[in-house]
C-alpha cells in the first residue's frame, strides 16, 4: 500500500519560519518607508505650494480695451476702445417668418435697408452679421423680439470722440480692428501689443489747435469755394507736428467706403503740389550761404528772360534792379531764377538733399508722397531756374514747413515727427544754413509780411513773417491752367525767437466777393494764416506784444518801408 | 494588572481608585475636548478665510464693472465735449474771440492807466445811494382844491435812490487825466 505523500506543504522548519518572518518585516519595513516616503512628498508639495506666490489674478480684474488708446500731447483722447454690440443672425435657427422678422428688425435700425436685412436672414451659412455698432436700447428691443437665431455680440469697437478732427492723420481702422491709414495703421504692432495695451500712444499734435487750424481752413475753404485745403503746424526748433489738416476730411468711425476714396486722401503727406514762391526763400538763403550773393545790396535785373523754350518774367514787374530783401518782397521770379542760376545744380541739389525735398518725409506715418523732381541727369540750367522760383518741383506742405523750421530756427534741420518728443531733449539735427543765414532769412521774411505781399497775414503783436505762394495749377494733359491755382502761405512767429512754423495752402480758391474776389496766396491764405495764428498762439503760450519788432536792422534802407 | 497589584499589596480604599480612573477619563475628555476646539477653530479660520476671499473677489468683479462703466462713461464725455461741438457752439452762441494784443498788460502800471483811460462800466454809471427821504425834500402837494377838505397828509418818508458823481469820487486823479463823462442821472419812478 503506497504511502501517501507526505503534506509538506503546511510545514514550515523552525528555522524556515523565522526566515519567512524577517522577510515579511522587511517588506513591511520597505511598505511603510514607501507610504512615509509618499507623505513626505505630498508635504514638501504642500509647503512649496504655500511659499508660492499665488497666481496672477484673472484678466476680468482689468478693463483694459483691445487697443492702446492714442492721446495728444496734453493726454486728450483722440481714439480710444469701447465695447459696441453687433447684431448677428444664425439663419439656421430662427424659426419665425424670415419676412416678418425683418421687418420688425428694420422697424428697430431704420438705418439699415430691408433688403440687406432680409438676406442676412436668408444666407446660407451659419452666421452673419446683419448690423454692427447698434446702440443699448436697440440692443434690448432686439433681444425683446425673442427670437432664438438672432445673436448680440459685445466687440471692441475704436472711437474717435472728436469726429473728424485729424482723421487723416489718425486713420480708421477696418472691420477686423486692424489699422487701415494713418497712425492707427503705422502704429499697429505697438498699439495691438497686449503687454503695452495700457499705456497710451502720446502723439505730438495739440487738439486745441488742431481745431483752430481746421475750423479756420474750413470757413475759408466755403467762402473760396475751393477743391480742397491743408495746413500745418510745426514746432519750429524740435519739428514735432502740432496740427496737421487736411479737407475735405472724413469722420473715421463711419470712414466710408474702402480706403482711398478722395477725401481720405491726406494732403498734408500725400499729395504733392508746386508750391510756387514760397521756394524763393531757399534760393536766397542758399545764395547767401554758399557765398554766390556777396551781399544783400547787391541787385538783380527783373527784365524778362529765356531759357530754352520757357519765358521767365514777373508777375507785378517793378521795371528797376531790386536789392535781396525787394526780391523777397516782390516776389521776382527772374531775379530768384538769376540766384539759382549762380548757385548751379550741383550745390542746389545738395542743399535740396539736406532740406529733404528729394526724398519722402521721414514722418512715421506710411502714406507719404514721393516728391516729383528732375532725374539728375536731367538737372539742366533751366530746370535750375525754374526750381529757384518753386516750380518744376513738386513736395508735399509738410517738406516745405519742415524746411521753414529749417530756415528759421537758426539753421538746423530736424526730420518732423507725429510723436511727442521726451521734456527738455533735444532732438538731434543736421546743420544747413549757418546762424547768420537764418537770421537774416527771419528779417526778410518778417519784411516780406510787412512791406510784400503778405501784408494780410501779419498779426498784430505776434511778430510774423513768411512767404506767400501762388501757382497755377497743372492740366491733366500737360502744361498749366492759368484759370487754377494753389495758394499758399509759410511762415513762422514770433520771427525774433521763431517758435512754431505754420503752412496753409488751399487748392483752387474761386476767390471771395466780398474780399475784392482775388485768387492770389495774399488775398486767400494770407487771413486764413493770419486767423490761424492768433486763435493758437495764446493758446500755445506765445505772449503778443505791439511793441516789439524783430531786428530788421540787417535790410533797413535795402527797401521801402511801408508806413502802418 | 491591576489584579495582580491588588494581591501584592494593600489594597487602595475604593475612591481612590475610582478618582485615578475618573482623572484618566477626564484627560482623555479634555485631549478630545481640545482636539474638538482646535479643528473648529480651524474650520472657522479657514471658513474666515474662504469668506475674506469671497468678498475680496466680489470687490475685485465690482471694480472690473465698475472701471467699465467708468471708460464708457470717460467716452460718452469726451464725446459731448468733442473739440468741433465746442466749436459750433462758440459760432453759434457765444462768440468768443481770441484774446487781442492790446488786451494783454505787462505791469501794473500799464494797468493803472488804462483804468484811468476807460474808466470800468460801474465808475461811469451814476452811483446810487440808497437814503430816506424828508417831508422837506418831497414833490410839492397839488394845489389845494377849492372845497374846505382837509389837506393832504404829507406823504410819508420814502426811500429814494439818488445819483451820484461818480467823478468826485475819485479825487486822487490828475486833472489832466480824461474825466469819464458824466451822464445824466437816471429819473427814478416811483410806483
Amino acid at each position: 500500500m503506497p504511502r501517501p505523500a507526505p503534506f509538506t506543504a503546511g510545514i514550515r522548519l523552525s528555522g524556515e519560519r523565522e526566515t519567512a518572518l524577517a522577510l515579511a518585516r522587511q517588506r513591511l519595513a520597505a511598505g511603510i518607508l514607501f507610504l512615509l516616503g509618499l507623505v513626505a512628498l505630498l508635504g514638501i508639495r504642500l509647503v512649496e505650494l504655500a511659499l508660492e506666490r499665488p497666481p496672477p489674478g484673472p484678466a476680468r480684474t482689468t478693463a483694459s480695451p483691445g487697443r492702446a488708446e492714442i492721446v495728444d500731447r496734453n493726454g486728450l483722447v483722440l481714439a480710444s476702445t469701447y465695447r459696441a454690440m453687433a447684431l448677428g443672425v444664425r439663419p439656421h435657427d430662427v424659426v419665425s417668418d424670415k419676412a416678418e422678422l425683418a421687418r420688425a428688425i428694420h422697424a428697430i435700425l431704420p438705418e439699415r435697408p430691408l433688403d440687406r436685412i432680409e438676406a442676412a436672414l436668408r444666407h446660407d451659412g451659419p452666421f452673419r452679421f446683419i448690423a454692427r455698432r447698434i446702440l443699448p436700447e436697440q440692443a434690448e428691443a432686439l433681444r425683446r423680439l425673442g427670437e432664438p437665431g438672432l445673436v448680440i455680440e459685445r466687440e471692441p469697437e475704436r472711437l474717435y470722440p472728436n469726429g473728424a478732427l485729424a482723421a487723416h492723420l489718425l486713420g480708421f481702422t477696418g472691420i477686423d480692428g486692424a489699422g487701415s491709414a494713418g497712425i492707427e495703421r503705422a502704429f499697429e504692432a505697438r498699439l495691438a501689443d497686449p503687454d503695452r495695451r495700457a499705456e497710451p500712444l502720446v502723439l505730438s499734435i495739440d487738439a486745441r489747435v488742431q481745431q483752430a487750424l481746421e475750423s479756420e481752413l474750413a470757413a475759408e475753404l466755403g467762402r473760396q469755394r475751393a477743391e480742397g485745403a491743408a495746413g500745418v503746424v510745426l514746432d519750429a526748433q524740435s519739428s514735432e507736428v502740432l496740427a496737421l489738416a487736411s479737407l475735405p476730411a472724413f469722420d473715421p468711425n463711419a470712414p466710408g467706403g474702402l480706403p482711398g476714396l478722395p477725401q481720405h486722401m491726406n494732403r498734408i503727406t500725400l499729395g504733392v503740389y508746386e508750391l510756387g514762391s514760397t521756394f524763393k526763400p531757399f534760393t536766397i538763403a542758399m545764395g547767401l550761404e554758399a557765398g554766390t550773393i556777396g551781399s544783400l545790396a547787391e541787385t538783380y535785373p527783373t527784365s524778362p528772360i529765356r531759357v530754352g523754350n520757357h519765358g521767365i518774367r514777373d508777375l507785378h514787374p517793378r521795371g528797376r534792379p531790386l536789392t535781396v530783401p525787394e526780391v523777397l518782397i516782390y516776389s521776382s521770379n527772374v531775379a530768384t531764377a538769376r540766384m539759382a542760376e549762380e548757385l548751379g545744380p550741383a550745390r542746389q541739389q545738395a542743399f535740396l538733399r539736406k532740406l529733404g525735398f528729394l526724398a519722402p518725409v521721414p514722418a512715421e506715418i506710411l502714406e507719404k508722397g514721393r516728391t516729383l523732381h528732375p532725374a539728375r541727369a536731367n538737372w539742366s540750367e533751366s530746370a535750375v531756374m525754374t526750381i529757384g522760383f518753386g516750380h518744376g518741383i513738386a513736395v508735399t506742405p509738410l517738406h516745405l514747413a519742415n524746411a521753414y523750421a529749417t530756415l528759421v530756427n537758426g539753421g538746423i534741420h530736424r526730420p518732423a515727427t507725429f510723436l511727442k518728443a521726451p521734456e527738455g531733449a533735444e532732438r538731434a539735427g543736421t546743420r544747413v544754413f549757418s546762424e547768420e543765414v537764418s537770421a537774416l532769412a527771419r528779417a526778410m521774411l518778417r519784411a516780406a509780411v510787412l512791406a510784400g505781399t503778405g501784408r494780410r497775414a501779419d498779426a498784430p503783436g505776434y511778430r510774423v513773417g513768411g512767404k506767400t505762394g501762388t501757382a497755377e495749377k497743372p492740366r491733366p494733359g500737360g502744361g498749366y491752367d492759368r484759370s487754377r491755382n494753389i495758394t499758399t502761405f509759410a511762415g513762422a512767429f514770433p520771427m525774433d525767437d521763431p517758435r512754431y512754423v505754420v503752412v496753409v495752402m488751399l487748392d483752387d480758391p474761386k476767390g471771395d466777393p466780398q474780399t475784392g474776389g482775388g485768387r492770389t496766396a495774399g488775398a486767400t491764405v494770407a487771413p486764413v494764416f493770419r486767423n490761424t495764428v492768433l486763435r493758437i498762439a495764446p493758446v500755445l503760450g506765445v505772449m503778443p506784444d505791439e511793441t516789439r519788432e524783430p531786428d530788421l536792422s540787417a535790410i533797413a534802407g535795402l527797401y521801402q518801408e511801408r508806413r502802418r | 494588572m491591576k489584579r495582580r497589584v491588588n494581591q501584592r499589596g494593600p489594597a487602595l480604599p475604593a475612591p481612590v481608585a475610582r478618582d485615578a480612573s475618573r482623572q484618566r477619563s477626564a484627560g482623555l475628555f479634555a485631549g478630545v475636548l481640545a482636539t474638538l476646539a482646535v479643528s473648529v477653530l480651524a474650520y472657522a479660520v479657514s471658513t474666515r478665510v474662504a469668506a475674506e476671499r469671497r468678498e475680496v473677489e466680489r470687490l475685485a468683479r465690482a471694480n472690473a464693472a465698475l472701471s467699465v462703466e467708468l471708460l464708457a462713461l470717460e467716452d460718452e464725455l469726451a464725446v459731448r465735449t468733442r473739440l468741433p461741438q465746442l466749436q459750433r457752439w462758440n459760432d453759434e452762441v457765444l462768440f468768443l474771440a481770441p484774446v487781442a494784443a492790446h488786451q494783454i498788460l505787462k505791469s501794473p502800471a500799464e494797468l493803472g492807466l488804462y483804468a484811468a483811460a476807460a474808466p470800468p462800466p460801474m465808475a461811469v454809471a451814476p452811483l446810487r445811494v440808497a437814503q430816506p427821504e424828508g417831508p422837506a425834500a418831497a414833490p410839492p402837494a397839488p394845489p389845494a382844491p377849492a372845497d374846505d377838505r382837509p389837506p393832504a397828509a404829507p406823504p410819508a418818508p420814502a426811500l429814494v435812490l439818488a445819483a451820484a458823481d461818480a467823478g468826485s469820487l475819485l479825487p486822487g486823479l490828475p486833472e489832466s487825466l480824461p474825466r469819464p463823462p458824466v451822464p445824466a442821472p437816471a429819473a427814478v419812478s416811483k410806483p
